[in-house]
């Protein structure tokens, strides 16, 4: 007999599963502006709908780029056909001449469909055989140097999806690019859309913030660094964190973090925050820069977002973005390095600083504003599609 | 043995505990000494002799699993076995011995009793570090070859070792560092290789000296066949037996047929059983045994290698002491592997044979699964008392 508790437990779990199939289940489908239509192409996304019109904002860069990606298709002429990339049980049947989608879906939905089909990749985030063992080596390095065991977040199952490409379109800087190297297939780049709107940091009082540090991150929070720049923190009482995360969907992390998450008096955790939010725009105010050692990624949103808000970059290659003088690339992401870096950053004159934060905001607009990255998106695409 | 024989044994299985991983097989001595052990580990071979078959114990992990229970049935323990992967399992006794070798002991150590030693048999070297191990091969495959290989190795870390009292291990001082976060003693133990043999008299040294034998199961980039194939594939007047479950891995034999099936100096045998003629014959053709493994809890291979008369070739991560007789790889290039290949190779036949000698006198004085029995027996009337 179950208990009642254990029983609304079952319901919840089973209302939430519920949920989540259908979601997973969801197709959107957007006709064509031009009657005939070009043709039909898929789209497997992570997200759907993607609301292709833009009536609400995008919640993410990921979301922003593939309402792009439709957008485009659909000024061409083409109806869009959009299907969660987590659902398995699609089976493509109509004459799709353009397929784009993630890597999750891909390998599977590739060969069911017409021959003469498109077939681009949309890649967001370092290789995967890459990015499965920087995210591992941080884990053992952490278990070694401070003891605590935990699982690897962000750990991804290897499909054969770049076999069934006919090219693909990155998301990164060079070095991103760099790890797809074994790829036989044309790699095209895009760059990350910067969320938000800030106003120059041109007025910044950075005598005020000098001492003061970003840390913006997601899920992984061992793959994006967050427990090097804690340490790094701990021991620098004189400089102060913000740790913008979901330090809470992690709770091994926060375990063995708790005394620098919970109780040093220089570090505050205050989760995820929306970097188009107010509460944002205050918290990039009372920082000098934001520090975000990742050991891989596609092109960390965080970063950019960080610069069009004025923050100066402390940041590892392996963030796949290109900071130029405007930040700094740390050499590695050890601790002692880490906090080199920061002391030294805070340490700089105000106006070597203020330079800094107006150059990282200025590259944030020039490659990474929405219009730019959208007439990025056109002219790929158009190539591509003018190619075909 | 004459404790031992406890098969009226029951096997209950609660209403909410289906499936063969939530079953407790209890096993009764024959002579008690009032105490109770809990054995979490693979179910398989007690399985079988419930249905009247004789225990498959040529895995290595079946055998561990049914020998332990069966040393502390020896020693008067009552002894429960679960299986390693039982989520549901909660102790209703007063276990004295809990041995655990992956995910129980950390679920249910709270509810042990303070006279209670808590031991775990760590088969590999720290999961994490395994996993890092063979995601760095696989990046460094890719980089060389331009092949994505998925990862046969991967697996989630335990707390094992962080509950227990005591941690056992058969690999050497390479494998007890990666442990060496938890702060928790571990004991060295003799690597219960499932294989022994005379030594080969009959064989003719000189004639065997250039060839060598890739002996090793599942994982093959982890455990450094690629570097292996690679090596041999420049080397043509050296020969290379390949005794591994290639057909298990289609996607690697894809990206090196040519090396295994098109290269005049590499036999690929397959997978074999070394309890078989068959194996016997191949390994007294060779002269030694190869394995550049990323990461091993003491690996038997080059162990039943030794047995087998050969000269061992190994990483540092197999966890493996191969002493002078042997050779321990410089690192993880397929360079240090034609160096080490070549060098044995090439040394005087009298050496090279003395080598060998001497490779399976160690492997016979320090590994066999007799030696890992009375091991264990000491470990365990030292630990309960």
């Amino acid at each position: 007999m179950m208990r009642p508790l254990d029983l609304l437990r079952c319901l919840a779990r089973g209302a939430a599963e519920g949920l989540a199939a259908a979601r997973r289940r969801r197709t959107e489908t957007i006709p064509a502006r031009r009657t005939p239509p070009v043709g039909v192409a898929l789209l497997s996304t992570p997200t759907v709908p993607i609301d292709a019109a833009g009536k609400a904002e995008a919640p993410t860069a990921s979301h922003w780029a593939w309402r792009q990606i439709a957008g485009v298709l659909l000024e061409h002429g083409y109806a869009v056909e959009v299907v969660s990339a987590q659902n398995r049980a699609f089976t493509p049947r109509r004459p799709y001449t353009v397929f784009v989608g993630a890597v999750d879906d891909f390998a599977r939905l590739a060969p069911l469909l017409p021959g003469g089909c498109r077939r681009l990749l949309y890649l967001d985030d370092a290789d995967v055989v890459f990015r499965n063992y920087a995210e591992l080596e941080r884990l053992v390095r952490l278990k070694d140097r401070r003891g605590p065991v935990l699982v690897a977040r962000r750990h991804a199952r290897l499909t054969p999806a770049l076999e069934h490409a006919t090219a693909a379109i990155v998301r990164g800087n060079e070095w991103t690019l760099s790890t797809y190297g074994h790829a036989r297939i044309p790699l095209h780049r895009v760059p990350t859309v910067c969320l938000g709107e800030h106003p120059s940091p041109a007025t910044k009082n950075v005598e005020a913030c000098r001492r003061r540090f970003l840390w913006p991150g997601g899920y992984g929070l061992v793959r994006k660094g967050l427990d090097r720049v804690l340490e790094a923190f701990a021991t620098s009482p004189e400089l102060g964190l913000t740790v913008c995360g979901p330090v809470g969907a992690e709770p091994d992390f926060a375990a063995a973090y708790a005394a620098e998450l919970g109780s040093a008096p220089n570090i505050e955790a205050v989760g995820s925050v929306d970097v188009r939010s107010r509460r944002y725009a205050e918290i990039a105010r009372r920082c000098v820069a934001l520090v975000l050692p990742s050991a891989a990624e596609g092109q960390a949103d965080e970063v950019v977002a960080g610069m069009g808000a004025g923050l100066i970059p402390i940041v590892s290659r392996e963030s796949g973005v290109d900071v130029d003088d405007g930040g700094v690339i740390l050499d590695d992401c050890s601790v002692a390095t880490v906090q080199e870096a920061v002391r030294e950053l805070s340490s700089r004159p105000a106006e070597h600083l203020l330079e800094m934060a107006m150059t990282a905001w200025t590259l944030a607009r020039a490659r990474h504003a929405p219009a730019v990255v959208r007439a990025r998106y056109r002219d790929l695409l158009a190539g591509i599609l003018g190619a075909a | 043995m004459a404790a031992r024989g406890a098969w009226n044994a029951v096997s209950r299985a609660r209403a909410d505990e289906s499936g063969p991983h939530g079953r407790v097989i209890a096993l009764r001595s024959r002579q008690p000494i009032g105490a109770q052990a809990l054995v979490c580990f693979r179910l398989e071979p007690f399985l079988q002799v419930q249905q009247g078959r004789a225990p498959d114990v040529g895995h290595p992990t079946f055998w561990l699993s049914y020998q332990t229970a069966m040393s502390l049935l020896d020693l008067g323990y009552d002894v429960d076995v679960i299986s390693q992967h039982n989520q549901t399992f909660w102790p209703r006794k007063d276990y004295r011995i809990v041995l655990d070798v992956r995910f129980v002991l950390q679920r249910i150590s709270r509810a042990l009793g303070p006279r209670c030693a808590k031991l775990v048999y760590l088969d590999t070297a720290h999961l994490l570090f395994q996993s890092a191990a063979e995601a760095g091969r696989l990046l460094s495959l890719q980089r060389r070859r331009g092949i994505s290989l998925p990862a046969e190795r991967f697996l989630t870390p335990t707390l094992a070792l962080e509950h227990a009292d005591l941690g056992l291990t058969a690999g050497n001082e390479f494998t007890v560092g990666t442990y060496r976060h938890a702060g928790k003693p571990i004991r060295r133990m003799p690597i219960p290789a499932a294989f022994t043999a005379p030594w080969p008299d009959h064989r003719a040294f000189a004639a065997c000296q250039r060839r060598v034998l890739f002996l090793a199961s599942r994982g093959l980039v982890h455990k450094g066949l690629d570097l292996v194939l690679e090596a041999f594939a420049s080397m043509p007047d050296v020969q290379l037996v390949v005794c591994a479950p290639i057909e298990a891995e289609p996607a690697f034999a894809r990206a090196y047929h040519r090396e295994l099936f098109e290269t005049p100096n590499v036999t690929t045998p397959g997978w074999v059983d070394i309890r078989t003629d068959r194996f016997l014959e191949i390994a007294h053709g060779c002269a030694a045994v190869i394995l550049p493994s990323c990461s091993e809890g003491g690996a038997a291979s080059p162990v039943e290698g030794m047995h087998a008369g050969l000269i061992p070739i190994v990483s540092r991560e197999t966890g493996v002491d191969v002493g002078d007789f042997g050779i321990t790889l410089k690192g993880e290039a397929v360079d240090d592997v034609r160096a080490a290949v070549t060098a044995i190779a090439e040394l005087p036949a009298p050496e090279a044979e003395q080598r060998a000698r001497a490779a399976w006198e160690h492997a016979r004085a320090h590994h066999t699964r007799p030696l890992f029995v009375e091991a264990f027996l000491r470990t365990v009337r030292e630990v309960a008392g």
